[in-house]
């Protein structure tokens, strides 16, 4: 019996994320197969598997970019629209923060910020810059809001990046493997961010390799393997007590016990 | 070493004078109207649906097969016969270096388009943005920096392009020249005299886009 996290013990609410009976191919190989799971109103979630178990293509599923090939996402309970000018709208209700950022290289920081609500929500200029100041001061960068991400560190324009996805205002933030792309000694930085972030009671998905964080982090994780859910449950069960011998046989690879 | 007589040039100046005026004022406008046009194709290029983009391939391939100056007498000589319609010299040859140069504009334009990441858009997308927005505010400011030292070259040619305007007797300064040379017999001394203006327009606007370029280059990496 899998033991429920507190918000799913509580959950009489309905998922904010609901997937069901989702498929992906490319080709022969089977990218997702069959998969059905909930993320629920302030639930940090991590997928956690060996590359290619298809985490990262579930994740940019959710808003549309690689759209699924058959099953369905309820996103707060309407489903994921296939039309481009539909899928636009729900977005603008997620963050995405990719694996190599992917800041716009002409625009500086307050300015990467700040582009989303300019064209997106058609806000006054004064006004989104004034908000892009102050996340960018939240994730540490105030004093570097007038700088390129060419003049700035990996990290750094991760937590940029991080920053805008939060000037949407979005109900949920998907995380696509935020520090796979990082040197070591700035991975930290960007994991506190998202630590704070969480602290804030946001709804999260992170890919992420990085299992002490999801050990740490984590109300839920779900393990992938080969297109499938592997096993799901609190961090607890996945790193102490895996039910399903694959999953410790995947974390012992990566020096869990 | 035969004598160097530059009097019918200093004679001349006002006549010559105005001939590089008329060159440079077509210069500008060809280029003007290559570099909208040719983003306009250059956008559709890659984004239209798959009969555009044939068209217009077939469009830059034709021009590329065509020396400018069969294009500039067949306006300046056959349309008038097949429409009815006469241009002066002038528009005659601004229209046809427009068309020449303007292939040249779609294909750099579709190349910096296409060297802009993927994720670039994917990002502007997940942020909500509509694909004009991406195309407006991501993929054409990154494309244009990246762009640039192309574009510069494609000037060049089209100051350059501008003298083989004479043959329709546009008064610009190649034409103004020959006119100087014969009626002075000092051909030497007019067109070495070309020679320098040619040299003293176009280095400068190479020189100060390549400038242009190394100032921002770096905005246009991602």
């Amino acid at each position: 019996m899998t033991e429920p996290s507190p918000l799913r013990r509580a959950a009489t609410q309905r998922p904010l994320l609901e997937y069901k009976h989702v498929c992906k191919t490319f080709g022969a190989f089977t990218a997702l197969d069959d998969i059905s799971i909930n993320i629920y109103p302030g639930e940090v979630v991590c997928f956690i598997g060996p590359s290619g178990s298809g985490k990262s293509t579930l994740l940019r599923g959710t808003n549309g970019l690689d759209p699924f090939d058959g099953g369905e996402v309820f996103f707060d309970g309407q489903i994921l629209p296939r039309k481009q000018s539909e899928v636009r709208k729900v977005r603008q209700r997620m963050g995405m923060v990719f694996q190599n950022f992917e800041l716009f290289p002409h625009k500086t920081a307050l300015q990467n910020v700040a582009i989303g609500p300019i064209t997106v929500l058609n806000k006054d200029r004064v006004e989104a810059e004034q908000q892009a100041m102050a996340l960018l001061a939240k994730v540490g960068l105030a004093d570097k809001a007038d700088n390129y991400p060419v003049n700035l560190s990996g990290g750094q324009q991760q937590r940029v990046a991080i920053a805008r996805a939060l000037a949407m205002q979005p109900e949920v933030l998907l995380f696509d493997e935020p520090t796979s792309a990082l040197d070591p000694e700035t991975i930290g930085e960007v994991l506190s961010v998202m630590k704070a972030l969480a602290d804030e009671g946001r709804t999260m998905v992170i890919v992420t390799h990085e299992m002490s964080f999801a050990r740490r982090v984590a109300d839920w994780v779900i393990v992938f393997e080969r297109g499938k859910v592997l096993e799901e449950g609190p961090p607890e069960q996945i790193f102490e007590a895996p039910k399903v011998e694959r999953t410790k046989e995947f974390l012992s690879h990566l020096g869990w016990a | 070493m035969p004598d160097f007589d530059i009097s019918p040039i200093l004679e001349s100046w006002q006549f010559l004078a105005t001939g590089i005026g008329v060159t440079i004022l077509l210069s500008i406008l060809s280029m003007a109207a290559s570099v909208l046009f040719g983003t306009v194709l250059g956008i559709a290029r890659v984004y239209g649906s798959r009969l555009l983009q044939l068209v217009i391939t077939f469009y830059v391939d034709t021009m590329r097969s065509i020396p400018v100056l069969v294009v500039i007498v067949w306006i300046y000589f056959a349309v008038p016969i097949l429409t009815g319609i006469n241009f002066p010299p002038f528009w005659s040859a601004l229209i046809a270096i427009t068309i020449h140069i303007t292939a040249s504009v779609v294909e750099i334009v579709r190349a910096g388009i296409e060297s802009i990441r993927e994720g670039q858009c994917r990002a502007a997308l997940a942020l909500g943005m509509s694909w004009p927005q991406v195309i407006l505010n991501i993929v054409l400011p990154q494309a244009a920096i990246r762009m640039l030292p192309a574009i510069g070259s494609v000037l060049s040619v089209t100051i350059k392009d501008t003298a083989i305007a004479s043959v329709i007797a546009v008064p610009e300064f190649m034409k103004r020249a020959e006119t100087v040379a014969s009626q002075s017999y000092q051909p030497m001394e007019v067109f070495t005299f070309a020679i320098f203006v040619y040299f003293l327009l176009l280095f400068p606007t190479t020189r100060t886009i390549d400038f242009i370029y190394r100032r921002v280059a770096h905005l246009g990496r991602s």
